[in-house]
């Protein structure tokens, strides 16, 4: 993409961060660090989140093209260095390595992999920030250290080869390029070693170097980061993906965390919550916040629905922008005025008969909590061809995406071939019957197709088999009940949440963590019916509001339930909602007790 | 190099002409398994390995029983296992070295029913230990229907997937310093393929359709085309190109001329249509090991309907195995 993008592409298409230029970057990205305000500091660092969820654009624009154009500073001057280390599934968790499994030299060549491959990023990034240098005194500086110290380090390290001789007039990046091969080579020279393990049962001498964190990687970075032309703080290592690490080069990394070093590494670690584990190679773990902080990018937008409200208006501004769309997100993907109009009126008689049967502590409140509901409830007649519930409008849309911006942004390209598939001349606005077909759609593949095709990944056993029809029941019995909610005469019917009212029972929860693994619950915690601590709440993701006709613009309400309660959703879905519908709400879960002081909800 | 020759399997016996010092097969819940077996006289096998996998289900038990006794006292079986690579890759090679002469040899290798990466294994084997002098012949059945009955929309081979690894023996040269380049040989697993996209977001895609030309069955091809067109939808960006599903050397020619129109790429392929076009993915990387193959193992096969099979069969060398710069 770029700023002269025609007027024909699609503005929402989802791009590999990887692939987009730094002044794309400008353009697109919209600064989210201060949701996530560990990220851009020193420190270590894990960004849990889903496909989708930003993690690898956040990592983008940490680079330091992106930062010299954003904050309009040379590379010495950024207040960081950081290095973009993408994780693909078999860049370095190579079959050939499970021929050391159990082996003494497993760590020590896992380890010597990793650092080479960082080694080799770690030098493309210095080239690709393309450092001025017109006086080539950094040049001067860098042919210094080189010979000296540069050269020292491979030595120590085990190298037989001679170093190339630089040339004395080498420009810096003319540098970087040399030491670059260097690694380069070392990497090519390891994997024709795994190579040779391929076959064979019995251990291979291994001739080569070794290089490990501490010895190696850290002080090189050390020495680099010393010279003028680097920023003076940290050097952030952007692993991105980090599941795709093998088990004994992710122990190894948690070793790395557990070094403490970040005041001149910081290590940013992203998953795709399928992390192997938190154990360091010598069987420690780490932890949060000791070791590390954490952030998981669903829990921070779906307990924060504003922030992410206009994060995602401020991303789909900008992408208007750049295709030269003069519309307001709004504006763009309009609401079904009918509906929002019988909706409006609704609220206006709520509001009329606030003095004789009001709720709410005023008149708007119950505008806002019942006539979004009451309309959807005045829809569920007998009749199935009739009028049904519009999931269109911006807000509507954003709050459906769930905290996810690939699930607005996927949506939002299909809208758009749509509306160019029926329409002639440039697309001006999303038609709200194609934004609710399209959503729909999207949602019944969530539930349908995509959990059928997720769980036969998961199905290796009778037990992952078991676990995810008892997700599957339990999203349907959840999803029953809340619409019966919606339906009823409750003084709070915008229903998404349980929160367990004792301890989960082990296989309980580990449905519901299949549920948060596959994106169907975000999981956060909520004060508990005693007041006396706080206990887990499970959100059912908004994407899933369609199939279930639900409000999705709520985040208020959630019920309390215990095992037993839980398991018989899991186990007969129909039954449950059945008793639901005949005996009421009540029937099965508490409503939230609220203390002397309210408890601030969480969700 | 000549083309494979598209035979009844009624006159295999004839067409292999004398004594076979090994013969390599592998048991399987498609009645396939056994169609080249029951085509050869037993009694000119010297020795055969018929390859089971301990983890499929004991309903291939009665087929590898079959297979193991029909060449009798010549026959030993050979347990791979399709979550453990190095286990198949050390009972292949354990094999190989059992049945090793002095004397130049005549292999002839079934390779109708392997996993893909089980044959992919055996094939670099092949390659490492074989003798220059020794003869390798390869023999493919094809199946005249796949997901038998099922209407085409709904035709299965496999759900799940489990790992998706890079296969013992084809590392490859991922260099850090490259973009990548998948290269997908679409077959009828579409869910497969995207996860191999899913999963590696390559900078370039190539999506692979099997030239009709070249399918085992018109049908086969049809189906495939539709697999393709779904992968496609999914990914605009990714580009068509044809090779043959039933010639190795016509896919090797296919793969290398789209590898090479996206040159300074780090090459990953995905075989996932025959297995004799795996073969070709396999010549490829022999001539070019910077090229890794990758492989996702599957949850669940389509075990009661897998395959009907077709009464002719592919018989066919390739140039490379056993590899012919090898010194004796």
């Amino acid at each position: 993409m770029n700023q002269d993008a025609p007027e024909t592409s699609n503005p929402f298409a989802v791009q590999t961060p990887e692939g987009i230029s730094a002044r794309d970057m400008e353009s697109l990205f919209v600064n989210v660090f201060t949701d996530f305000y560990n990220i851009p500091r020193e420190g270590h660092t894990f960004l849990h989140g889903p496909r989708g969820s930003g993690k690898s654009m956040m990592f983008r624009y940490l680079e330091p093209d992106c930062q010299c154009l954003a904050l309009r500073k040379s590379v010495a001057d950024l207040p960081f260095f950081a290095v973009y280390i993408s994780i693909k599934n078999t860049d370095l968790k190579l079959t050939e390595l499970m021929r050391l499994e159990n082996k003494h030299a497993n760590l020590i060549l896992n380890e010597h992999f990793m650092v080479i491959n960082i080694a080799v990023k770690f030098f493309s990034s210095l080239i690709k920030a393309n450092m001025d240098d017109h006086e080539g005194t950094c040049a001067q500086a860098i042919r210094g250290y080189y010979a000296d110290g540069f050269c020292k380090l491979l030595k120590r390290s085990g190298w037989q080869e001679k170093p190339p001789v630089l040339s004395p007039t080498a420009t810096l990046n003319e540098c970087f390029f040399v030491m670059r091969e260097i690694f380069s080579e070392q990497h090519s020279a390891v994997l024709s070693y795994l190579r040779k393990l391929s076959f064979v049962d019995s251990p291979i001498p291994y001739p080569g170097p070794l290089c490990g964190y501490l010895d190696f990687l850290l002080p090189l970075i050390q020495q680099l980061k010393s010279h003028s032309f680097m920023p003076r703080g940290p050097i952030f290592l952007l692993l991105d993906d980090a599941d795709n690490l093998n088990a004994t080069q992710t122990s190894l990394l948690n070793t790395w965390v557990a070094c403490r070093t970040q005041a001149d590494v910081s290590l940013k670690i992203s998953t795709q919550m399928q992390y192997k584990t938190y154990l360091t190679a010598t069987g420690q773990t780490i932890d949060s916040p000791h070791d590390f902080s954490e952030i998981h990018i669903s829990s921070v937008y779906t307990s924060r629905k504003n922030k992410y409200l206009d994060r995602v208006k401020e991303i789909v501004s900008r992408r208007l922008r750049m295709h030269k769309i003069d519309k307001t997100p709004q504006e763009f993907f309009p609401a079904y005025e009918k509906q929002e109009q019988a909706i409006r009126e609704i609220g206006r008689q709520l509001r009329e008969r606030w003095n004789s049967e009001g709720r709410g502590y005023r008149a708007s409140d119950d505008a806002v909590r019942y006539a979004r509901p009451d309309y959807i409830a005045g829809l569920q007649g007998p009749s199935k061809s009739g009028p049904t519930y519009k999931y269109a409008g911006f807000e509507q849309l954003v709050h459906i995406s769930s905290g996810i911006i690939r699930y607005f942004l996927e949506p939002a390209s299909m809208m758009y071939a749509e509306m160019r598939a029926i329409r002639t001349g440039p697309v001006e606005f999303i038609d709200p019957i194609v934004q609710d077909q399209v959503v729909r759609d999207q949602a019944n593949a969530f539930l349908f197709s995509e959990f059928d095709r997720w769980s036969a990944d998961e199905a290796d056993d009778t037990e992952a088999l078991n676990q995810t029809r008892k997700l599957r029941n339990l999203i349907k019995a959840l999803g029953g009940t809340f619409h019966q909610i919606l339906l009823s005469n409750a003084s709070e019917r915008r229903v998404f949440s349980i929160a367990l009212s004792e301890d989960p029972d082990e296989d309980i929860l580990d449905v519901f963590r299949l549920g948060v693994r596959y994106g169907y619950f975000h999981e956060s915690s909520i004060g508990n019916k005693e007041g006396t601590g706080r206990t887990r709440l499970f959100v059912l993701s908004r994407r899933l509001a369609p199939v279930f006709i639900l409000d999705p613009t709520s985040f208020a309400g959630y019920k309390f339930a215990t095992n037993s309660v839980l398991r018989e959703a899991m186990e007969k879905p129909k039954t449950f909602v059945g008793k639901i519908r005949r005996n009421g709400v009540e029937a099965a879960f508490d409503s939230p007790q609220l203390g002397l002081f309210q408890q601030e909800e969480s969700e | 190099m000549s083309p494979p020759e598209h035979i009844p399997l009624s006159t295999l016996a004839t067409q292999i002409q004398g004594e076979v010092d090994v013969f390599i097969c592998s048991a399987s819940f498609e009645s396939r398994c056994r169609s080249v077996a029951d085509s050869l006289d037993p009694t000119l096998i010297r020795w055969a390995f018929v390859c089971v996998d301990e983890d499929l289900p004991t309903s291939t038990d009665s087929q590898s029983e079959y297979l193991l006794s029909r060449f009798g006292l010549n026959s030993s079986m050979v347990p791979l296992n399709r979550e453990k690579p190095l286990k198949t890759a050390d009972s292949l090679q354990l094999a190989l070295a059992s049945c090793a002469r002095e004397l130049p040899q005549t292999y002839l290798v079934d390779i109708t029913t392997f996993t893909h990466e089980a044959l992919l294994i055996l094939l670099r084997l092949l390659q490492l230990r074989l003798k220059p002098a020794d003869s390798v012949t390869f023999v493919y059945t094809a199946a005249s229907e796949y997901s038998v009955g099922d209407k085409e929309e709904n035709k299965w081979l496999s759900k799940g997937i489990g790992e998706i690894r890079s296969v013992l023996g084809y590392p490859g040269k991922v260099l850090p310093t490259q973009k990548s380049h998948l290269v997908i040989l679409a077959g009828f697993e579409s869910e497969r393929a995207e996860r191999f996209i899913e999963e590696y977001e390559p900078n370039v895609l190539s999506i692979g359709l099997g030239a009709p030309d070249s399918s085992t069955s018109p049908a086969h091809a049809s189906v495939s085309k539709a697999m393709h067109s779904r992968i496609v939808a999914q990914h605009k960006d990714g580009v068509t190109f044809l090779f043959s599903c039933s010639d190795p050397m016509r896919t090797v020619t296919a793969i290398q001329d789209r590898i090479r129109q996206v040159p300074g790429h780090n090459v990953l392929i995905a075989p996932m249509n025959t297995k004799i076009s795996t073969i070709g993915a396999a010549l490829v990387a022999f001539d070019d090991d910077s090229v890794q193959l990758c492989y996702a193992t599957a949850h669940q096969y389509n075990e009661t309907n897998y395959s009907k099979p077709d009464t002719n069969c592919y018989l066919f060398t390739v140039p490379a195995i056993p590899s012919p710069a090898k010194a004796t």
